[in-house]
């Protein structure tokens, strides 16, 4: 995989190099007026995409489609329904206000400096559980690469991370970002579209659609393992181990060895591995229905969690700064809703070729494998290693940006929100406040990696998607109560937040105590936000309700928030008098 | 798939948080014991609610930071209830009581009005409330600079008496209050002044340009008539900018802007002499700052880099750093010793422009942020500036 490694070692080297060096992205010279250096909308958007897309859209989905079906495909749906929510509610506002975290916001607009403190844990806990799924999607991908063991990649990628942001390599720069967003569009259209050109179209339909279970192909399937593993055959079917032919009844359990080549025949039925659900074609195709994760009442979870997760992450809301003015934070986020929708045509295509041309991935459960290894396994030869090399390349793009990204919110949060005011009165200067913010960056990382090692068998899909849910059950609702609602008041807001992250990942950690429930109100526990947001949101209002202590200057707040920029909107006193008389 | 790997997915959570819980445990047990007696918990309790009434206080007397401190009053005071009034009327009320006094009563249904000079102490309350269980009633008065703003009422339960005790801590209480209160003047007082001090910037900074500038378009108008006619256009825009009141924040676009006006009009009187390098991140374009907060830094650059020797070469570096952002002004000038540049800032010899920015920008983010001065005998002169990248009640007009 030699080729693979240098494309590997090419983005990466090339990410870190262009955040080195992409001072020199900032145009120059005197000549021009400065207005028209401000940012466009599109290279903004691009830039908002690119940080966006993270292991789990370039991994994950695919890997969770090849598992469960279609019904996987609501999560793209919802990554990119999430930018709408954001356009219709937050977008301009919060560009309005000036805001730059979501801590700043959540100070300013209800004067509690205890609020930021919240706020402030929240980022933390968010940044930290979205970081998890980013590690994991690099162990994953530099296993396929090198076959190196699972937790070199995630300590590779996560030091490799750490140092680069505190050495100060990766500010966020906005074309930067955008460049990588192109990137990972190429990495994963490229290699889709020329495996569909290869293969005349969606090869072997009745697999995808019909009564049949994931089955070897027509040559047969040869697999190498690399440790041992159990699986069970969903139908009878038999296996080809050291020339001898094995039979297994329908149901029947068999302990594959490792490194020896076993062979299943041609149409043979293929053995999935403990977790992995064997569907039909007509099953695995149905996006809803059944008592899985196609359940309507997890979709509809999953659609919530998502389309008001996303103004809740702390990384992602940064990059609207940028823009000059409301009007154009509207417009950057139109872009994005067409930047994404292209993204997630692809993820869609590795899933169900994954499907009919890789069956034997199901054996190991490692389908987050699948869009790494699947130009590889169907298309042997040169042109399969050269696009699974673009594919890793691609990930690893993700990896890194997502996860820069990241640890910038959670050492920025440490070095400006939570120290300042652990260490009140003692000397704070701005090389000071770097130096802080270099060894959170070093720090932060530690606990993600940690949970990231033993959290191999966790989808990465899944994992995103409880720090969605978290987001959405915290501060979605402060920011759509905060900007909509003049009633809200400090404690509505931090009680609110509280709650919501209690029930959530109260909910979180309950399911995975409880293994795997499945069917009925307890599979929930799996997709809380159904439940969490509600309660996120009752709790804050019934609370800033009964609260006496309501903002003093609510309708100053609201003309910053609102009032279209340039017109210089702001209430005098007598017209405050008026106002509230 | 999920099942099986959970419980290590747990573990490691676990694991995380014993990590984190292990290293709060040891920053705790490195601090030196506390033990805490009764009297020293009684301070704390004290100290602890004067504290908390700080910075409502800080915002000055209202119905919303009288609520806020009425609380604490009442643990600071010990008293049944207590109400904080402004001239006229009860700003809050808590206690007992409370479900017939109101804010917005008149205070002289509690006390008598409070005079500038004594505390006011009545046996018994003269309320109307047939089931009123207050009776002794003391008032303070509150002084901001030895002028009454208001009263502090401390009201006991009926039938207790009063004791000197009593009375001196009411007393305190006013004059803890009053001092707070205080301190919200000279905040108030500090703005104003640092308004003045804008006030004065636009005043201080164009004799000599103004000078220099029209010298220098004068020049143009034989040889060039076209160029002379931009420069005054540019000069013209270039005084409406600095002289348009009431816009106290910026954004940085807009501040370069001007930057760039001036030094046209530097240029045209320098001609190649003069060298400028402006590179700056768009990320740094939205940052809100003081208005005319960059431009004096670029000024001195000229001044004491370009103009004594006839030429130089001026660089302006804008840069963001996850939360801040960064100004660098860099001339290759003569530049100064260590000691020169340490009072530069303080506004001692010379470069009052610098030492106003400097007080601007500190009184506005705080003493984490504002100007660095670095310089060398014969290497030129660095001016820092740094900015949050929001700040709260901070906006662009």
């Amino acid at each position: 995989m030699i080729v693979a490694l240098v494309a590997v070692a090419g983005v990466t080297l090339g990410t870190l190099g262009l955040g080195t060096w992409g001072m020199r992205f900032a145009r120059t010279t005197s000549d021009l007026l400065v207005a028209s250096r401000l940012v466009t909308p599109w290279w903004n958007a691009a830039a908002i995409s690119g940080e966006y897309l993270s292991a789990a859209s370039f991994l994950g989905i695919a890997g969770l489609e090849m598992q469960i079906g279609a019904s996987a495909l609501w999560q793209s749906l919802g990554f990119t329904a999430g930018y709408l929510a954001l356009l219709l509610f937050v977008a301009a506002p919060l560009r309005r206000y000036g805001s730059y975290t979501i801590p700043d916001f959540a100070e300013a607009r209800l004067h509690s400096p205890t609020l930021r403190l919240v706020a402030a844990a929240i980022v933390l806990v968010i940044a930290g559980f979205y970081l998890v799924p980013q590690l994991k999607g690099a162990g994953l991908a530099l296993n396929v690469v090198i076959g190196s063991p699972y937790w070199v990649g995630v300590v590779v990628v996560a030091v490799i991370v750490a140092v680069n942001v505190a050495l100060g390599g990766m500010r966020g720069i906005t074309f930067v970002q955008a460049f990588q967003f192109w990137i990972k569009v190429f990495a994963i259209a490229v290699p889709a579209i020329l495996l569909l050109i290869h293969f005349g179209g969606l090869p072997e339909r009745a697999a995808l659609f019909g009564r049949s279970l994931p089955h070897a192909g027509s040559r047969g399937l040869t697999v190498r393992l690399g440790s041992r593993q159990r699986a069970q055959f969903p139908q009878a079917g038999s296996f080809i181990v050291h020339g001898q032919t094995v039979h297994v009844r329908a149901g029947g359990w068999v302990s594959l060895p490792a490194h020896t080549p076993i062979s299943i025949p041609p149409g043979g039925v293929v053995p999935v591995a403990a977790g992995t659900p064997a569907l039909t074609g007509a099953r695995w195709s149905r996006p809803v229905g059944g008592t899985g994760q196609g359940a309507p009442v997890l979709v509809y979870s999953l659609l919530i969690a998502t389309f008001l997760g996303t103004m809740g992450l702390p990384h992602v809301l940064v990059r609207f700064y940028t823009n000059p003015d409301g009007y154009a934070a509207r417009r950057t986020t139109v872009r994005v809703l067409g930047l994404l929708s292209l993204f997630y045509l692809f993820p869609a295509i590795y899933g169900a070729l994954g499907r009919v041309l890789a069956p034997q991935l199901y054996i190991t459960g490692q389908t987050d494998d699948v869009v790494l290894s699947l130009p590889r396994i169907a298309w042997p030869g040169a042109g399969g290693t050269i696009l699974t090399a673009v594919t890793c390349a691609g990930a690893f793009a993700a990896f890194l940006s997502t996860s820069s990204g990241l640890l910038v919110s959670l050492a920025g949060t440490f070095s400006h929100d939570v120290w300042p005011r652990l260490a009140r009165g003692r000397p704070q200067g701005a090389s000071l406040r770097r130096l802080h913010f270099r060894l959170a960056a070093l720090g932060a990382v530690v606990i993600p990696a940690l949970v990231a090692l033993v959290a191999q068998g966790v989808d990465i899909a899944i994992l995103v998607g409880w720090a969605f849910a978290l987001a959405a059950s915290s501060f979605c609702p402060m920011f759509l109560l905060g900007i909509w609602w003049t009633r809200l008041t400090a404690r509505g807001a931090a009680w609110g937040m509280v709650a919501g992250m209690l029930v959530a990942t109260g909910m979180i950690f309950a399911g995975l105590a409880l293994g795997e429930p499945t069917g009925g109100a307890l599979a929930l526990l799996e997709q809380p936000a159904i439940v969490s947001v509600p309660v996120a949101f009752a709790t804050m209002i019934g609370i800033s309700l009964v609260d006496p202590l309501r903002v003093s200057d609510v309708e100053q707040q609201m003309l910053a928030l609102h009032a279209p920029e340039g017109l210089g909107l702001r209430l005098d006193d007598e017209e405050r008098a008026q106002l509230l008389a | 798939m999920l099942c099986c790997q959970s419980v290590g997915f747990l573990i490691g959570v676990v694991v995380g948080l014993a990590i984190a819980a292990s290293a709060v445990a040891a920053l705790r047990l490195l601090r030196p014991p506390r033990v805490v007696s009764d009297e020293v918990r009684g301070l704390q309790t004290a100290l602890h609610a004067a504290n908390g009434m700080l910075p409502d206080l800080r915002r000055g007397l209202s119905e919303d930071s009288a609520r806020k401190v009425t609380g604490h009053l009442l643990t600071l005071t010990q008293a049944s209830a207590v109400a904080l009034g402004d001239k006229r009327r009860v700003l809050a009320f808590d206690g007992l009581g409370h479900d017939h006094h109101h804010a917005g009563d008149e205070l002289i249904k509690i006390t008598a009005p409070a005079r500038e000079d004594r505390l006011h102490v009545e046996s018994r309350l003269a309320c109307e409330h047939p089931d009123c269980p207050l009776g002794p009633v003391i008032a303070a008065p509150l002084l901001v600079a030895g002028e009454l703003v208001g009263s502090f009422v401390a009201l006991y339960a009926r039938g207790r008496r009063i004791t000197p005790n009593d009375t001196r801590t009411a007393a305190e209480a006013a004059s803890l209050v009053s001092a707070q209160l205080e301190l919200n003047a000279m905040d108030e007082q500090a703005e104003r002044l640092a308004r003045a001090e804008l006030r004065a910037l636009r005043a201080q900074i164009s004799p000599h340009f103004i000078y220099n500038a029209l010298a220098a378009i004068a020049g143009y108008i034989h040889s060039n008539p076209d160029e002379a006619r931009d420069l005054l256009t540019e000069f013209a825009e270039f005084t409406r900018y600095a002289f348009r009141s009431q816009r106290p924040y910026v954004t940085l676009a807009d501040e370069l802007g001007y930057v760039e006006k001036y030094l046209r009009l530097e240029r045209a009187r320098f001609g190649e002499r003069l060298q400028v390098r402006l590179q700056v991140e768009p990320e740094v374009l939205p940052v809100v700052v003081p208005v005319l907060s960059l431009q004096p830094l670029v000024e001195n650059a000229v001044r004491h880099g370009v103009e004594r020797r006839g030429f130089g070469r001026i660089e302006i570096v804008g840069r963001h750093l996850d939360h801040d952002v960064e100004l660098r002004v860099t001339d290759d000038g003569v530049g100064m010793d260590a000691e020169r540049a340490a009072t530069v800032l303080a506004g001692q010899g010379g470069g009052v422009g610098i030492a106003n920015v400097q007080a601007r920008l500190q009184a506005i983010f705080g003493p984490g942020y504002g100007l660095e001065l670095r310089s060398e005998p014969g290497h030129g002169t660095t001016v820092t500036m740094t900015l949050p990248k929001f700040r709260a009640g901070v906006r662009a007009a």
